[in-house]
């Protein structure tokens, strides 16, 4: 990863705040521009230096496994970012991603630095994450080429009787077994439990007549894959067949509006307004997609976002009927001048199919 | 309904503090007091009413859950409230809420008035009500059941990481919804790290292995630590192991309610002492688990034990580029003493994998 490129971008955005130093709190943040990934530690950044201030517990990783920082070690439940920006003799005005510090936090640096003015910059690093370098996305695209053979070799085992937690435990492994530094969260929804956008795996066992909705993801290289397909366990109904057709030519709209330019606004209606049509306006209530990289992170498909090429986005629009069930289609891709490139390559059936029927 | 006692217990404290509301934005606080456990959920509770604000995601859930509050979706914070009437004193949770959060917060609210409380309820959750203790309870066996699996796979040859994979796995085959936290697997002069990132060094013959791991059961955590040693141990092997031994067993059984956290970690650090390795003993004793894997009350000063409490009690000795041990029970403070919710085999001198007594 170009961590020399990213550290200078932060530079230049201190400049444009004209503060003399910037504190990144962020974990995701943070493991950008200098590839730590511990739990605990600041990034201090003035014009000259850069210091991962973190403690004991991580004095290892701090040194072995960051570029381009000094690793700076101080006491366990210790606040050490004022003594690091004294030390390094930051200035008057520094600057901080409020919206990954405390208020809690924040006391603490005011109370030990009166003579510096701390200003706010909630997703100070956010605008440089938006756009993925090549690198970046050869890591997305290892971590869907990952997550998209598990969801064919997963097809076998959506049977009557598997569980939603087997399931769950099945694509961690399987997504592990393939070279995934760590698998994601996984979302197994069947039957009834599908018309929760975020149901939490449960011990139901799939049954027939089930639809069984997967959204799921691994994380490769520090970067998320995310994907979502929903298949029928047996026989379908219509209705059942009537909402997956709707998702699916909305998720395609949806993409299909994407280019470089195109606000969240646009986007969302275009695959908004297909479910709208179909009538089932009130049961796809949330966004149409979100930013992703190490972590979620604008910009978002929604309204007050502005999409320029290179954002990696989602585009996941659902349908949830409560007592029924649900459907989610979702792709990972790039913002290109002129589309959408998906990095999501698992079949996308255009109608309702059982596990794997079109293999 | 559980979650409405934990609110009328905050809601009492509030009371204490001067406030008459709150404004929760801590996810495990907003799942303590709701059952809610979705991404995004902020609480906003006041005089007669509370809200749960969530959005689409988890409207469904949210519905269904959270009993005794009204769901809103759509509405920032400051819109739900100024929907209040008066002028509410409503304290947020400062090591929780965001700097961004709050000065939102403060340009968009009208008439109430914002203030910072610390731990209040990190303080009730401290008190563990028997719902909780039952699934630590679980979290704490599934722990020693996925031990006891892994035994026969602690063989010269094995790295860390596949270890501490396996012992992930095994959790999960028991109904554990995941691990409370990243398991540590250290061997040889790697054990000799409290906080070694588990990695590819093979075990082999001479090597102590510290497993420090737990699981996660239905939002809630347990905690625990055994070493084995593989072959045949020095002298020194026993001196050190045996003092961790000592000082874990009689430390912890001292925990009793009206007890001061501070004797209890000072008579682990006596043992060690005793031995010769106080300077090696350096973390501290311990800590509360529940929801959080690191929570109230502490095992030292500032703390006299009560019944719901529970803790763990961890003394470790850890010398540079040779190895080290530590020995770790979650303990559970009942209402005449305390008892270990970890049961695993707890051998007093250095044992190879798969020993049950000794």
């Amino acid at each position: 990863m170009n961590y020399v490129r990213r550290l200078k971008a932060l530079r230049a955005r201190m400049a444009g705040l004209a503060v003399q130093a910037a504190v990144v709190a962020r974990r995701d943040a943070i493991r950008y521009l200098c590839g730590f990934a511990g739990s605990f530690g600041d990034l201090v950044l003035t014009e000259e230096q850069a210091w991962l201030v973190t403690d004991g517990r991580y004095a290892t990783a701090a040194k072995n496994r960051t570029v381009g920082v000094t690793p700076v070690i101080g006491g366990q439940g210790l606040e050490l970012v004022p003594g690091a920006l004294r030390e390094l003799g930051a200035g008057s005005r520094v600057a901080y991603d409020s919206d990954a510090v405390t208020v809690a936090r924040l006391h603490e640096w005011e109370a030990a630095l009166p003579g510096t003015e701390l200003v706010p910059a909630p997703g100070l690093v956010d605008p440089i994450m938006a756009v993925k370098d090549d690198d970046e996305i050869r890591a997305m695209a290892e971590a869907c080429r990952i997550t998209d053979r598990v969801w064919e070799e997963i097809q076998g085992e959506i049977v009557p009787g598997a569980t939603e937690v087997r399931l769950a435990q099945r694509l961690a492994e399987l997504q592990l077994e393939h070279g995934a530094e760590a698998h994601g969260f996984a979302i197994v929804a069947s039957g009834p439990n599908s018309a929760y956008p975020h149901h939490v795996p449960t011990s139901r066992a799939v049954k027939a007549g089930d639809f069984v909705k997967v959204d799921f993801g691994c994380v490769y290289d520090g970067y998320n894959s995310d994907l979502t397909r929903t298949v029928v366990v047996g026989e379908a109904t219509e209705r059942q067949r009537e909402v997956y057709e709707t998702v699916y030519r909305a998720q395609i709209a949806g993409c299909a509006a994407v280019h470089s330019g195109a606000t969240g606004e646009e986007v969302d209606r275009a695959a908004r307004s297909v479910i709208e049509e179909a009538g089932f306006g009130e049961q796809f209530n949330h966004g149409l997609g979100h930013g992703l990289g190490i972590a979620k992170h604008p910009p978002h498909v929604r309204p007050g976002y502005v999409l320029a090429a290179g954002n990696a986005i989602t585009i996941e629009p659902g349908i949830y009927i409560e007592g029924l069930g649900g459907v989610r289609i979702e792709d990972l891709g790039i913002v290109t001048e002129t589309g959408f490139r998906s990095l999501s390559y698992a079949p996308k059936p255009p109608k309702l199919c059982q596990p794997g029927e079109w293999q | 309904m559980r979650t409405l006692l934990r609110l009328a217990k905050f809601r009492q404290r509030l009371s204490e503090l001067g406030a008459d509301g709150a404004i929760v934005t801590s996810r495990e606080n907003v799942a303590y007091l709701t059952g809610f456990s979705g991404s995004a959920g902020t609480l906003v509770i006041a005089p007669g009413r509370a809200y749960l604000v969530t959005d689409g995601r988890y409207e469904i859930r949210a519905r269904e859950v959270a009993k005794g509050y009204r769901v809103t979706l759509g509405k920032s914070l400051a819109d739900v409230v100024n929907e209040l009437p008066g002028r509410p004193r409503l304290a947020y949770e400062p090591t929780h809420l965001t700097d961004s959060r709050l000065s939102e917060l403060q340009a968009g609210v009208r008439r109430a008035e914002l203030r910072p409380e610390s731990r209040v309820l990190e303080e009730i959750r401290a008190v563990k009500d028997p719902d909780e203790i039952a699934l630590i309870e679980r979290a704490a066996a599934i722990a020693d059941e996925a031990w006891a699996a892994l035994q026969p796979s602690i063989v010269p040859g094995v790295t860390e990481v596949e270890l501490s994979n396996q012992l992930e796995a095994a959790m999960k085959a028991r109904g554990a919804s995941g691990v409370g936290f990243d398991s540590i697997v250290a061997s040889g002069p790697n054990s000799a790290i409290p906080h070694h990132e588990t990695g590819d060094r093979r075990i082999r013959e001479g090597d102590f292995i510290t497993f420090d791991f737990g699981a996660l059961y239905k939002g809630y955590r347990s905690d625990m630590t055994r070493t084995v040693f593989i072959g045949e141990p020095t002298e020194k092997h026993r001196e050190v192991y045996n003092a961790v031994y000592r000082a874990q067993v009689d430390s912890a059984a001292m925990i009793a309610p009206g007890v001061s956290g501070e004797d209890v970690a000072n008579k682990a650090r006596e043992i060690i002492k005793e031995a010769g390795y106080d300077k090696y003993f350096t973390h501290g004793l311990g800590h509360g688990v529940g929801r959080d894997v690191h929570e109230l009350p502490g095992v030292g000063r500032g703390t006299i034990f009560e019944p719901g409490h529970v803790v763990t009690v961890e003394p470790g000795i850890y010398l540079e580029g040779w190895g080290g041990v530590r020995i770790e029970d979650t303990v559970f403070v009942t209402r005449s003493g305390s008892r270990p919710l970890t049961t695993s085999p707890k051998p007093a001198w250095p044992s190879p994998p798969g020993t049950v007594d000794g």
